[in-house]
């Protein structure tokens, strides 16, 4: 063992330096509060204060509700004891949270407070920005017209191709989102000359409240609604939306489960049954594969995908198959080649599909509409934009075919 | 004995240039993931050295040698086979547990196995120092192989058969009987290895990308092209970079060919394989100047890609060499229009044609009136505070040369600044559009698109929260881009750590100074009451200070000389020998005694000074820095391993740790937060630190 080397004066020394030091950290101990504080800067809305504000939701079933018994949830035979503290189930999408008091569902954007479930982002849209309606895409609806569109924080899918990330994977409590009540939407709709609002962006079943009452102001000032969602809500909510929608688009995000499962971390058939209950209620619809490579792209599942449409919802549906982009954890696969598309398109037209899109490749023919009996094309398309509308009274000038879709 | 040591530092260095190579590729092109491989590196030698074995020595090292000529090859193949061990979607990043587990992970085992042959060998030479001296001699060979290996595009696979050749050579060339069939048998494996690896190259590359029909290592990094179904793509590092059908060339130059009234002479720096010079060729230009940093890469994949010919027109000028030395050159020029292929600030040598200086650079090389437009990720819908700060970076760089700098947002958004006022009028630009002779209809691009593009809502939106958020510009020096660019990376893999990574100009003006100097008070108290205690633990700690103030100067030497340069490996590998040569002659220099311990100190504080202050160095000074640096470092080791009590597996664990903190912090947050001359400020206050525990 080495001799010690300190001295009296040398460890009195070190002891003034250290207690200095400690000293000095003590001193900045509330500067690094502080520090801490504006860190979370970011987050200018406090959880608590959003939630004091959130209006009660709609669609969730409490424990504390007397009228709900225990085997709603549990079965016929329930073991253990009570909820010490109330819990409730959220009804509003096909994950179907149990959420505790004080926590929030998958999609974050809902919160047990009390036994009461509430909505977070009522009221509290992140992003808003007028687009062309072909971007959503909507083929059929208002050709070239404008759409009012916003969206909040909040999703309850993982996809991990997402190109609004930054908007559905966000927290309510991310950004300091001013309250805009559902008049004021409308107003600003209207004021901008926009014919409709499209409730898109992140997954709009998270803010059905909002956008609920936002379909029924701007209803009254003559301005369609329309959802663009991956249809992951429940019948009821769904059916209630349809009361006060124009147009539902739906991503038909593959045709497997494992694909739903293992890509988007979610299930496939609430989403058929949504897109079911939509064609049933005579609510214009329009449905989006984006075709991935390698992940969704085989022909087999592209055949069942458009052969269930045909077969089930019809073959006046509007399908369109998107190309991939790299994007958000999906970013190193390229680009849906063109001819994987090309073939998904003549897949679903062999399927008896009448209205077939190849989305994101500019400039591609099956971007434009043409019409099934004579083949006339009615809609010239360059990009998102219309170049060239010929449909007359919703029906083909050269045959006189009726176009299925919302014209005026 | 000299012979294993030199085989120990030539053999380490070797496999670790090609185990980070290839976590780089596993990772995605994720530059951070290479720098905590780089410190996990160190940490693992620091852990190995330290380790206590009862093997004799001589007897050890070989055994050491052969495991580590021979463990580069299962690593570099368990990296490969890594995405399908843990069923990751394909293309898909890793989630960040896994994707810094394999940072971690990977460089663990032959890191290990390096540094726990260090002391072993060191037991049977005759100092401390001289062993230290002959193994950073090795590291030089080491890293003029690596280099050699680098510029002629020797795949990893082929490196890795050479280091198993090496390690057997070396064993036999030093070993008894019972070491001649073995070290044998890794050298027959190792040349066969060698002859296999480009077949292997391509074999393994299919794993991940089944439609592979090339893979090559150049210069600059590993591509790979996949074609499917009449498309082709380009991968670099492991990255997407460009695919044949796409419209991302069309929408760049379109739309910054827009914004200049008529641009008859365009230089476009890189992006040939991406489609830019073919789709500026559609408009006949003049004069069309190309650069390419990588022409290797350039022929190699073209052909692949759609032809050379195709990709870059018969009536373009082809520069081989570095965009930024292409525009600081005085020859050249001077040109309407300069497209900068830029993809991402997400490395300081990415980051090197978004900084003030580079768009100085531009400034002077643009006609009365160009335009110069590069791109920048961004969002179609909603922006981030990290992503608009990003930005901001940026745009306060180009406003430094610009008066008039127009941002049009999106995914990939466009910036484009120009000296005389630039055309923002959306009605005005798509009439350009028209009005335009094109050789080819435009796929993407027409009048209802630029109008869109330049009219949205987005544009202004983005303007006024560029013009409100605080951000500094971005700069050579201090480039803050990158810390934002990593900041927005770690967002997307954790959304709730995001608002945690801080503005860098926030903490400067906030209380972090008093804090950090606090924090370093107190360490330097405890380190200073330690040292004086006990001789061993002064030994230890002037050890960790060689490494950590050796690492953050090699660093930002380093770091500030490819700024300047460019990746050219071949000067970097010059500039790694000068390092490991001013280790190996400082070291072998070096001895007992307070007096050389603190006049290395001072000498590493002196060479921290010359670097804060001075500019980015040239080549010769760089040269002359790093050696000072590695002799300055060498001899604090040396002067830590003659004192009473020194144990040489203990000194060299404590110097290794110290390089990876160096290595970690100096380029996760010091160099990315405070750029260059702080760091290296940091690196002198160490250097002050080991001079007061002396």
């Amino acid at each position: 063992m080495s001799a010690p080397l300190h001295t009296r004066r040398s460890v009195l020394t070190a002891a003034l330096r250290g207690g200095t030091a400690v000293a000095g950290t003590a001193l900045a101990a509330p500067a690094l509060a502080r520090l801490l504080a504006a860190t979370e800067a970011r987050a200018a809305t406090t959880v608590d204060s959003l939630a004091a504000a959130a209006p009660r939701a709609r669609f969730w079933a409490s424990s504390a509700d007397p009228a709900v018994t225990c085997a709603a949830c549990h079965g016929a035979t329930p073991t253990g004891s009570p909820h010490a503290q109330p819990v409730v189930e959220c009804l509003l999408c096909a994950r179907h949270c149990v959420i505790a008091d004080g926590q929030r569902g998958m999609c974050g954007a809902r919160m047990n407070v009390g036994g009461e479930l509430r909505s977070l982002v009522y009221g509290r849209p992140m992003a808003v920005h007028v687009d062309p309606i072909e971007k959503k895409p909507f083929y059929h609806f208002l050709p070239g017209s404008q759409a009012w569109s916003l969206a909040t924080s909040g999703c309850p899918l993982r996809c991990s191709f997402c190109q609004n990330w930054q908007i559905s994977q966000a927290r309510p409590e991310d950004y300091d989102t001013p309250f805009r009540a559902p008049k004021e939407i409308a107003r600003e709709a209207q004021a901008r000359g926009t014919p409709v609002i499209a409730f898109t962006y992140n997954e709009p079943t998270v803010f059905t409240e909002y956008a609920l009452d936002i379909a029924v102001e701007a209803k009254k000032r003559g301005i369609r609604s329309v959802f663009v969602s991956c249809g992951y809500m429940n019948e009821a909510p769904l059916a209630a939306l349809l009361e006060v929608l124009s147009g539902v688009k739906i991503d038909l995000k593959g045709f497997s489960p494992a694909f739903y499962r293992n890509v988007v971390q979610a299930e496939i058939e609430p989403v058929k049954r949504s897109i079911r209950q939509v064609a049933r209620a005579g609510v214009h619809l329009e449905i989006v594969n984006l075709v991935i490579p390698t992940l969704n792209d085989d022909e087999a599942s592209l055949g069942d995908l458009a052969r269930w449409v045909a077969g089930e919802i019809g073959p006046d549906t509007p399908v369109h198959f998107t190309r991939f982009h790299p994007e958000y954890r999906l970013t190193n696969l390229p680009p849906t080649p063109e001819a994987t598309l090309e073939r998904a398109w003549a897949i679903a037209r062999a399927a008896g599909l009448n209205y077939v899109y190849v989305g994101n490749v500019p400039g591609h023919p099956a971007n434009d509409t043409t019409c099934p009996g004579c083949g006339a094309t009615l809609i010239a398309r360059s990009g998102f934009f219309v170049v060239n509308n010929r449909i007359r009274q919703g029906a083909c000038p050269q045959c006189g075919r009726k176009i299925p879709g919302v014209w005026v | 004995m000299p012979g294993p040591l030199l085989a120990i530092g030539a053999l380490s260095l070797l496999v670790q240039v090609l185990v980070v190579r290839e976590i780089l590729v596993t990772l995605g092109g994720d530059e951070v993931g290479a720098l905590l491989a780089l410190g996990a590196w160190l940490l693992g030698g620091g852990a190995g050295a330290a380790l206590r074995t009862r093997i004799a020595p001589e007897r050890g090292v070989r055994v050491l040698l052969l495991a580590l000529g021979l463990a580069a090859p299962p690593v570099l193949v368990g990296l490969r086979v890594i995405r399908r061990v843990l069923a990751a979607v394909p293309g898909e990043a890793l989630p960040l547990g896994q994707h810094l587990g394999i940072a971690w992970m990977a460089p663990l085992l032959p890191a290990l196995l390096a540094g726990a042959a260090f002391p072993l060998a060191a037991a049977s030479a005759r100092s401390l120092k001289g062993a230290y001296a002959w193994e950073s001699a090795g590291g030089i060979l080491g890293s003029a192989v690596a280099t050699g290996a680098l510029v002629l595009g020797v795949g990893n696979l082929s490196l890795a058969g050479l280091a198993a050749v090496l390690s057997g050579i070396a064993v036999h060339a030093t070993g008894g009987r019972g070491f001649r069939c073995a070290s044998g048998g890794v050298a027959l494996a190792g040349v066969a290895l060698l002859a296999a690896g480009p077949r292997l190259d391509l074999a393994s590359a299919r794993w991940e990308h089944p439609d592979a029909v090339a893979v090559g290592d150049t210069p600059t990094g590993r591509f790979l092209v996949s074609r499917s179904k009449g498309q082709a793509a380009l991968f670099v590092d492991g990255a997407l970079v460009g695919e044949s059908e796409g419209t991302a060339a069309e929408e760049f130059v379109v739309l910054a060919s827009l914004l200049h009234p008529d641009p008859r002479r365009v230089l476009v720096l890189g992006g040939t394989l991406e489609g830019l010079a073919a789709q500026v060729a559609l408009a006949d230009p003049e004069v069309l100047d190309v650069v390419e940093q990588d022409p290797t890469r350039l022929v190699r994949a073209a052909p692949l890609l759609g032809g050379l010919d195709g990709l870059l027109p018969p009536s373009a000028r082809l520069h081989g060499t570095d965009p930024r030395r292409f525009l600081e050159a005085p020859s050249g020029g001077p040109w309407d229009l300069v497209l900068l292929a830029t993809r991402e600030p997400s490395s300081v040598l990415e980051n090197r044609l978004f900084t003030r200086e580079a768009f100085a650079a531009v400034r002077d090389r643009l006609a009365p009136g160009g335009v110069v437009a590069l791109r920048i990720p961004g969002a179609e819908n909603f922006w981030t505070p990290e992503q608009v700060r990003r930005v901001a970076s940026v745009v306060h760089a180009l406003e430094a040369s610009f008066p008039s700098v127009l941002v049009v947002p999106g995914p990939t958004t466009l910036l484009a600044a120009r000296s005389l006022p630039i055309d923002r009028d959306p009605e005005s630009v798509a009439r350009r559009l028209e009005e335009r002779p094109r050789l080819r209809p435009p796929r993407l691009a027409s009048a209802p698109w630029v109008r869109y593009k330049l009219g949205n809502d987005r544009v202004a939106e983005i303007r006024s929260r560029i013009a409100t958020v605080s951000a500094s510009p971005d700069t050579d020096r201090r480039p803050v881009a990158v810390w934002a660019s990593w900041a927005v990376a770690l967002g997307r893999a954790v959304p709730w750590i995001a608002p945690f990574t801080l503005d860098p100009r926030a903490l400067g003006a906030g209380p972090f100074g008093p804090i950090a100097a606090a924090l370093g008070l107190l360490t330097v108290a405890v380190a200073m009451f330690a040292a004086r205690r006990h001789a061993r633990t002064r030994a230890v700690l002037l050890a960790t200070t060689a490494g950590l103030s050796g690492m953050l100067l090699e660093s930002v030497v380093l770091i500030g000389f490819q700024v300047a340069s460019g990746v050219l490996y071949l000067q970097v590998g010059l500039l790694l020998m000068a390092y490991l040569a001013g280790l190996a002659a400082g070291s072998a220099a070096g001895g007992g005694g307070a007096c050389r311990a603190r006049l290395a100190a001072a000498g590493i504080a002196v060479v921290a000074l010359v670097v804060a202050l001075g500019p980015p160095p040239g080549l010769g000074i760089s040269l002359v820095l790093l050696a000072s640096a590695g002799a300055g470092s060498g001899l604090l080791f040396a002067a830590a391993a003659s004192g009473p009590g020194a144990r040489p597996g203990r000194l060299y664990a404590a110097d290794l740790l110290g390089g990876a903190a160096g290595a970690l912090a100096g380029g996760l947050l010091l160099v990315p937060m405070a750029g260059l001359p702080a760091t290296a400020a940091v690196a002198g206050l160490v250097a002050l630190v080991a001079l007061a525990i002396a």
